[in-house]
């Protein structure tokens, strides 16, 4: 393994270290934040391929997390997906993954985005 | 009597009277004097005498000489012929005069021909002078003329009796020429200017009866005692309903239908007391036309009295207004006040035994009666209700918004509807939805506001629970399930899991899988029955019915490669449709007939007919029992539990149909031992946007 390839925002601790098994399931390394404004402090420090949000989290919610990203140049080309339970709520524009997340879906968007595979 | 006379020296009467009465008749010497004595001594004549001397005829009085034609009239009556003559000759200087010897043949001579004036003897043989007056006096065409009593009684006394029997003046003999003249001279004047008066006040009497007759409102004059109409205007003639033939005719007579009405008392009244008698609004009942039955006519009026100038009352004078449409107008207000108020009691009874919360307020907002459940609940008095008071209910979360939204319709005379909590008198608070709307009169002017306030606390709590719950279902339940779940799926996934945990995280998956649906189900039943129904999101281009079809089919395939699944498709079916509900709908029929087919073929058909799209999924298992069948499209009814499989809630049915419901479409059942069952869908092709989501 190698590189921070995904990083994963959830304000749940559960569904954070089930992602993050997901998503190492493909060999990617993964980083987890528990809410928008650490996610943001992550990204920045760690330039992943591939963002996973949550979109209700306490503090810094995924959608204005996401809002933030569009407008800073260095953070606006991250992909971005959103997480969750709640699809009809989510941004236009972002790609959805709806809880519980398909593994094979998410698998793929890993391998189209991610050059850190090993 | 003997005369001498001589040029330049002048002239004697001699008069000689025999003393003693021997050389008299002796019925004509006697006692009682039976005439008043006409001698008045000798200095008249003696003064008299003087006026014959010189040139000087008697002084010309202040008056130019009149024609003939326009000289006054005067009847003389003496029965002294000498003194007839002699006065009448004064008087001719300057006015006609008719001389006559007694007191008759002077009233027939005034009775004749209306004299200016009439000088008369206090003594004469028939009709004395007092005679002449008291008839000329008593006479009502007479009654003005002047009268000049002449008489040989002199002295105060007598003249004060000649004046209190009604002469002009009284003149006592011997008078003089110049104070005859003078005085005839004077009481002329004096009538002829009466006459001047009377002639202007019978001008102005003529310009007020004009007056009269023209006034835009009635006006009659009523003469004596049985109220002759002497004069009636036409606007009274109008009111009245009658004709200008009335007028000269009593009263009752012009008016019959007035008998037994009050008004000829009040007219009488009036004639007795001197009092004018006024009424408003009185009531009479008229007969307006010929032969039709006497209206209720009202008239605000005036009986007046009219006074002769001796201040006796001859006449009355009526004016008044017809306040019919007043009268009226204001009864059928008073009808209106009267049913408004009985309709207003009539709420109050309404009102106090509804089960809700009730007020009104004033045009301006300040709420003014409150029902009893209003103090039951609040527990508030009436004082501390009224005006803005009941604001105190309310919670400090919406006095604001509430009094904002209440000014706000007060402003606007705009239906207030608000949902929010009202204290109750144990300090609980339960929800109400409020509403209150404006009663406007006729001309749109608020004049009440009517509110009633409801309560919602279990609708309320019931939303806040299906809330909770749906946020339950979506969030708080899926987020542990996907841990396990996706945990499962992970450890399986991995290369270094041994086989025997590989096949019990299989019966972890399939469990979380069906619990995952269960919860799904869950989720649209809370939506079909509490949030308004299942959301439906047509597509906005036409969807291949077909494809969405196959696609679930090899999902199921895929689940059970054990059971035969056939898809036949007949035609274009494409049509506007949500594909993920319709998924659903897809999958909850094909699994059905898989899980209760007893491994029989399934056979799915879809067919384009000409406005519709129909979906046909059958299979050969055992038929649905009959009891069942009514409830099948009922929540959480389930057919019976097939072995060795957990049945799921009883939902899929019911959310199905919702879900194609919502579309436009319908679900129907057919099913049997010797056909099989048989789901038929039929969606139309054109699908309208009945359904669609905002």
């Amino acid at each position: 393994m190698s590189g921070n390839c995904v990083l994963i925002v959830d304000d749940e601790e559960d569904v954070r270290e089930t992602v993050k098994d997901v998503v190492e399931l493909t060999g990617c390394n993964a980083l987890t934040a528990a809410n928008g404004v650490e996610g943001l402090r992550v990204l920045r420090d760690a330039s992943p391929c591939l963002v996973i949000v949550d979109l209700v989290m306490p503090g810094m919610s995924g959608g204005e997390m996401i809002e933030t990203m569009k407008r800073d140049p260095a953070l606006a080309a991250v992909p971005v997906v959103v997480s969750t339970s709640a699809p009809e709520r989510a941004p236009r524009g972002v790609p959805v993954l709806a809880k519980p997340i398909d593994i094979k879906t998410l698998h793929s968007w890993i391998r189209q985005v991610c050059t850190c595979e090993s | 009597v003997e005369v001498a006379s001589t040029v330049g020296e002048g002239t004697t009467f001699t008069i000689r009277i025999p003393s003693g009465a021997a050389h008299l008749p002796a019925e004509r010497v006697g006692g009682q004097r039976t005439l008043p004595s006409t001698s008045v001594g000798a200095a008249p004549y003696v003064e008299e005498a003087m006026r014959w001397l010189g040139p000087t005829a008697p002084e010309e009085p202040h008056e130019e000489r009149i024609p003939a034609t326009q000289r006054a009239r005067i009847v003389l009556a003496d029965d002294n012929a000498d003194m007839r003559e002699y006065v009448a000759r004064l008087l001719r200087e300057r006015w006609e005069v008719e001389a006559v010897g007694d007191g008759r043949a002077a009233l027939e001579a005034v009775r004749r021909d209306k004299p200016d004036l009439v000088l008369a003897d206090v003594m004469m043989p028939e009709l004395d002078g007092f005679g002449v007056l008291r008839a000329i006096r008593t006479d009502a065409h007479l009654r003005t003329l002047p009268v000049i009593l002449l008489s040989a009684r002199a002295g105060e006394e007598a003249t004060a009796e000649g004046l209190n029997a009604g002469a002009d003046d009284y003149i006592v003999k011997p008078f003089s020429a110049r104070e005859l003249l003078v005085r005839v001279a004077s009481k002329l004047a004096a009538a002829k200017i009466v006459r001047e008066v009377h002639a202007i006040e019978q001008a102005a009497r003529d310009r007020l009866y004009r007056h009269y007759m023209q006034a835009p409102f009635p006006v009659a004059v009523l003469r004596g005692p049985e109220h002759v109409l002497e004069l009636a205007n036409p606007s009274a003639l109008r009111a009245w309903g009658k004709d200008g033939s009335i007028v000269g005719k009593p009263l009752l007579d012009g008016l019959p239908e007035l008998q037994g009405q009050p008004f000829v008392d009040y007219l009488n009244g009036v004639r007795s007391s001197g009092v004018a008698h006024e009424a408003r609004g009185a009531l009479a009942m008229l007969v307006r036309a010929p032969d039709s039955p006497p209206e209720e006519v009202y008239f605000d009026f005036v009986y007046a009295p009219l006074r002769e100038a001796d201040g006796s009352i001859d006449g009355i004078l009526v004016a008044g207004f017809e306040v019919t449409a007043q009268v009226k107008a204001a009864q059928e207000l008073t009808d209106l006040l009267n049913r408004a108020e009985a309709s207003e009691r009539h709420f109050r009874e309404v009102v106090e035994n509804l089960p809700d919360l009730a007020w009104t307020a004033t045009a301006d907002g300040r709420y003014d009666y409150f029902n009893q459940r209003w103090y039951e609940y609040t527990g508030l008095t009436p004082e501390q209700s009224v005006g803005w008071g009941w604001t105190h209910v309310l919670g400090p979360e919406s006095v604001a918004r509430v009094t904002e939204r209440w000014q706000y319709s007060i402003a606007t005379g705009e239906p207030f509807e608000m949902e929010f909590p009202l204290r109750r008198v144990d300090g609980t608070q339960r929800w109400f939805l409020s509403r209150v709307r404006p009663l406007r009169d006729r001309s749109g002017r608020i004049v009440r506001w009517f509110g009633a306030s409801t309560d919602i606390d279990e609708r309320r709590r019931n939303e806040d629970f299906k809330e909770k719950f749906v946020g339950i279902l979506g969030h708080d339940l899926r987020n542990p399930l996907h841990t396990v779940l996706t945990t499962a799926r992970v450890l399986a996934m991995r290369q270094d899991t041994p086989e025997e945990i590989r096949k019990r995280l299989d019966r972890v998956e399939a469990s979380g899988v069906r619990m995952q649906r269960m919860i799904e189900q869950l989720l649209d039943l809370t939506r079909a029955r509490l949030a308004g129904g299942i959301p439906v999101e047509l597509a906005t281009a036409p969807v291949d019915v077909a494809r969405v079809v196959a696609k679930i089919i090899d999902e199921v395939r895929a689940a059970n490669p054990q059971v035969p699944i056939e898809l036949e498709v007949h035609g274009d079916c494409r049509t506007r449709i949500d594909p993920d509900r319709f998924e659903q709908v897809v999958s909850n029929l094909v699994g059905n007939a898989v899980t209760h087919g007893n491994g029989t073929r399934v056979h799915v058909t879809l067919d384009r007919n000409v406005d519709e799209i129909v979906l046909a999924v059958h299979n050969h298992g055992k038929p649905i029992a009959r009891e069942i069948m009514p409830l099948l499209f009922n929540p959480f009814a389930r057919a019976e539990k097939s072995s060795g499989r957990s049945a799921g809630l009883g939902l899929g049915l019911y959310i199905s149909e919702r879900i194609v419901d919502a579309h436009g479409g319908r679900l129907a059942v057919q099913s049997s031992e010797a056909d099989g069952t048989q789901f038929e869908v039929r969606l139309p092709s054109k699908l309208a946007v009945t359904g669609e989501r905002a």
